[in-house]
């Protein structure tokens, strides 16, 4: 018997090094395509139908990793630092903020600035709700990563 | 004496080279090579298998006593 033939497949120190290239791979090419994305939609202004693939494809792969991150209980840790301390809810209120921020900048050079009261009105309505609810999606994922990391525990 | 060392006497009790090792519990030399080196730290399974095969405990091999002491 060729003792090589299954090895590549068994030992740990290999199969971790894989993981470890293979995750670094996936990092590259969703980034590659958050690059592609800002390039075709703001700086080439491409319409939506042009782009739509693209953009399923990073939502799509980012979702995944969010739900698997959600549901290994991986977010518990930071549920209860945020549940504990005051540093870690203004964390939590400036990284809202931030995008808040990102998605309106975002919305400004994909649609013009604003001309009437009437637009930056509903221009600073969107941003309070996307705020909210990015933190408020960014809360309950914790506390749901949370509560499975315990169901697991307690199983 | 550190683990890599430990390790290494170990195996050489036995009569067994790293390839004779590494086959016996199902990895490559170099992860045995690495391990003796000092450059890879085995998981609690490899390290049992490992045990197991040169007929030694945890404490054995993979026991490092505080350099202070």
């Amino acid at each position: 018997m060729n003792h090589y033939e299954h090895y590549e497949w068994e030992d740990e120190r290999i199969k971790s090094a894989n993981n470890k290239i293979h995750s670094e791979g996936f990092v590259l090419l969703l980034y590659g395509l958050l690059i592609l994305i800002i390039i075709r939609v703001i700086i080439l202004g491409h319409p939506f139908h042009s782009t739509w693939d693209i953009i399923l494809l990073f939502l799509g792969a980012s979702l995944y990793v969010t739900l698997r991150h959600v549901l290994s209980g991986n977010f518990s840790e930071e549920y209860e630092a945020i549940q504990a301390s005051f540093r870690h809810k203004l964390s939590m209120v400036f990284s809202g903020l931030l995008a808040g921020i990102f998605f309106t900048v975002f919305r400004l050079l994909r649609e013009g600035f604003p001309g009437t009261a009437g637009e930056v009105i509903e221009i600073l309505v969107s941003l309070i709700v996307f705020v909210v609810v990015f933190m408020g999606v960014g809360w309950l994922m914790r506390k749901l990563s949370h509560r499975k990391a315990y169901q697991e525990i307690d199983n | 004496m550190n683990k890599r060392k430990k390790l290494k006497l170990a195996r050489v009790e036995q009569d067994l080279t790293q390839e004779e090792l590494a086959n016996r519990v199902k990895v490559t030399r170099q992860t045995i090579g690495l391990i003796e080196a000092g450059k890879y730290n085995p998981s609690l399974k490899l390290c049992l298998a490992i045990c197991k095969t040169l007929s030694k405990t945890l404490d054995d091999i993979f026991w490092e006593e505080d350099e202070k002491k």
